[in-house]
């Protein structure tokens, strides 16, 4: 809303029969330039007018014009003087970023449910929403998306600046497409576009596996990695990579993908794990597992009990991942690799024996090399959102 | 149009419904709407029926499992804007707000086997008949997991949201464990403060014998001095408030609207 509505105030005095590359060029340059600004301050790397024209190379009177817009939109506020230079003179005036000036919308669909948070310009969650799909697919699910984001826009403490919405399968983000989610049934879904449309804030989409990478440069510990690779496991496998935390890219259905004589997706995710266990309670007929209910968790626990079928279903699973992280070891040999997803409730001991497995197929050094971690947080998908919808309109949490 | 909103609760005068009411109270008068409550079970063994005039309403906010899932189906087949608290309806499309029981119950599990390095927990449960006592022992035991803990059924109480009923549960309790626990996690903080009580009146040192945390956060758990995992229950109102005026103002809704929780450390552990 904020970026918009400013290109509307500028495109007003401008002819567009004549202006129209011209009008482009100096749009998209002020929309850089107020980026700029708001990211120094809100980065902490200068808290004045001069700080700032020194630190982005714009022109004292530029800066000061942007300052004063920013602060006429309330993402700016004057806390007071600061300290005088070494030379004396006036001293500047200090300026803070304004995180509650504007609430943002990140949500995540996968097969099952609709997952949505209401957060502030500094990323911090206010509420969260969660719709459940009972089945739906296709159009069915854009219906209840809609009706999710008004669950928040009902809620909205603060103007809503934009929304994103993360999605499992193939998505064109810049063009804010869907090109092919299986589990929703979407092709060709111009989602980003339909939401503008519906809520008149800008809307954006992005794969969901992209997202948990952005959140865990975003607000996790992993900003230092060059490169770094995320593996989703939930109902499917998705893959996600960010390069120099700034270029962001994520698999096709790497569920699809055979190894040895299953797919990924035949053995790894909910679904598959539950139909397992139904072949292996055949075999092993003591085990506390139960087929209908059973989680990644529940295997955790089963696993402290003893319990044999417990046991398989962690070697064949963890047996999947090695071979998964062995490929992109081998391909790509990233900094870090991040679990996310249902899995992790497993715990430690999945690094443990992936890494173990690992270094049976790779140079130890090459692996050793490389740092594992899961990803906790439950929510990580719909936080992406927020953060590259953050960085989409704002520039701030880049 | 109606510029009457009703709600329908078993007991205006209980801590959690009166401050659910206010912060709906707070809301809907900045709005111009007035409120009418409905205080349908104040008397536990002789509820009475519904006599709100719904049809007449603008909308309908329902705190908890007062009324039937059937009847509320039927408010919302009529058309008429209607929003839960505290309570779910599984596979319907009518709102709820809710708080956040399963990110709070592994909060306070977390804190109490990682701050307060405790082990053995008594867990006093909610009522088991409302979606609030099922979530938070359902949360309990799978945030267990988590830590690779498991705990006798014994050491799962009955606590009814009622403080006479957790007390008495773990006066029971006591005869037989007085040694085997080290902590007590309440699922709200009235039955959490009668845990103390009992606590202290049995001779156990708070928090050097046992740790005691609660569910939710009041005056009460204030004065007792009672580590919580506060809910903003007064915002828990309001959220639903403006759940409400979203569908009268004629945006659909659906799903469950769901209030974070904090942890408020006091001197119980």
């Amino acid at each position: 809303m904020l970026f918009r509505s400013r290109r509307l105030r500028f495109a007003s005095y401008l002819n567009p029969a004549t202006m129209k590359h011209a009008k482009a060029t100096r749009q998209q340059l002020k929309q850089h330039n107020h980026r700029l600004v708001l990211r120094c301050v809100y980065n902490g790397d200068a808290c004045t007018r001069a700080a700032l024209a020194q630190i982005t190379g714009l022109a004292k009177p530029t800066v000061s014009d942007i300052v004063s817009s920013l602060i006429d939109e309330g993402l700016l506020t004057e806390i007071g003087p600061g300290e005088s230079t070494e030379s004396g003179g006036k001293r500047p005036t200090l300026l803070e970023f304004v995180p509650q000036a504007r609430q943002v919308i990140g949500m995540a669909i996968d097969a099952y449910q609709i997952d949505a948070v209401l957060a502030y310009l500094d990323g911090s969650v206010v509420l969260r929403h969660r719709l459940d799909l009972n089945g739906a697919q296709g159009d069915a699910i854009v219906a209840l998306l809609i009706r999710a984001i008004n669950a928040l826009i009902a809620q909205l403490d603060a103007p809503l600046m934009c929304l994103c919405v993360g999605v499992p399968g193939l998505v064109d983000s810049a063009a804010g497409i869907v090109r092919d989610s299986a589990p929703l049934d979407w092709r060709y879904m111009p989602l980003a576009r339909m939401l503008t449309k519906e809520f008149d804030v800008p809307a954006y989409c992005a794969n969901s596996t992209e997202l948990v990478t952005r959140a865990y440069v975003a607000y996790g510990n992993a900003s230092a990695a060059n490169s770094l690779v995320t593996v989703l496991v939930n109902h499917g496998v998705e893959i996600g990579m960010a390069y120099r935390g700034g270029i962001y890219r994520h698999s096709l259905n790497a569920g699809a993908l055979l190894v040895g004589d299953d797919s990924l997706s035949d053995v790894l995710g909910t679904p598959a794990i539950r139909r397992r266990l139904h072949s292996l309670r055949t075999l092993f007929r003591k085990t506390i597992l139960t087929e209908d209910t059973m989680t990644y968790l529940d295997i955790r626990d089963a696993l402290r009990h003893g319990d044999m079928v417990a046991q398989q279903l962690f070697e064949e699973v963890t047996d999947r991942l090695a071979e998964i992280y062995a490929w992109i070891i081998a391909l790509i040999r990233p900094d870090h690799i991040t679990l996310a997803g249902e899995i992790v409730e497993m715990g430690e001991r999945v690094l443990d024996r992936i890494r173990q497995k690992v270094m049976h197929r790779l140079p130890p050094e090459a692996v050793k090399a490389v740092e594992f971690s899961l990803t906790e947080t439950a929510h990580s998908r719909s936080a992406g959102a927020v953060a590259y919808a953050l960085q989409q309109e704002s520039g701030i949490l880049a | 149009m109606s510029t009457t909103i009703g709600v329908i609760t078993n007991n205006r005068h209980h801590v959690f419904q009166r401050q659910v009411i206010t912060g709906i109270e707070h809301v809907m008068r900045e709005h111009g709407y007035a409120v009418l409550v409905d205080s349908i079970a104040e008397n536990p063994s002789a509820p009475q029926p519904v006599s709100l005039p719904v049809a007449e309403l603008a909308g309908v906010m329902v705190i908890a499992n007062v009324t039937s899932d059937d009847y509320l189906m039927s408010i919302a087949a009529s058309g008429k804007p209607l929003t839960l608290i505290s309570h779910r309806i599984e596979n319907s499309p009518i709102p709820a707000v809710i708080p956040d029981n399963l990110e709070g119950i592994a909060r306070m599990v977390d804190y109490i086997v990682d701050r307060c390095q405790r082990r053995r927990i008594v867990f006093i449960q909610g009522d088991l008949s409302q979606n609030d006592g099922r979530q938070r022992t359902h949360a309990f035991r799978q945030r267990l997991k988590r830590h690779d803990l498991a705990l006798p059924e014994a050491f799962f109480l009955r606590g009814d949201f009622s403080p006479e009923v957790a007390a008495k549960s773990l006066r029971q309790f006591l005869e037989t464990h007085q040694d085997n626990f080290d902590a007590v996690a309440a699922a709200d903080y009235i039955m959490g403060v009668a845990a103390l009580d009992v606590l202290r009146e049995a001779g156990l040192a708070v928090p050097e014998q046992v740790c005691a945390v609660a569910f939710g956060d009041g005056e009460e758990a204030q004065r007792a001095g009672l580590t919580t995992i506060s809910v903003d229950v007064v915002g828990l109102g309001q959220r639903a408030a403006r759940q409400l005026l979203g569908q009268i103002n004629g945006l659909a809704i659906q799903g469950e609207t769901i209030v974070g929780t904090a942890i408020i450390r006091r001197m119980t552990g």
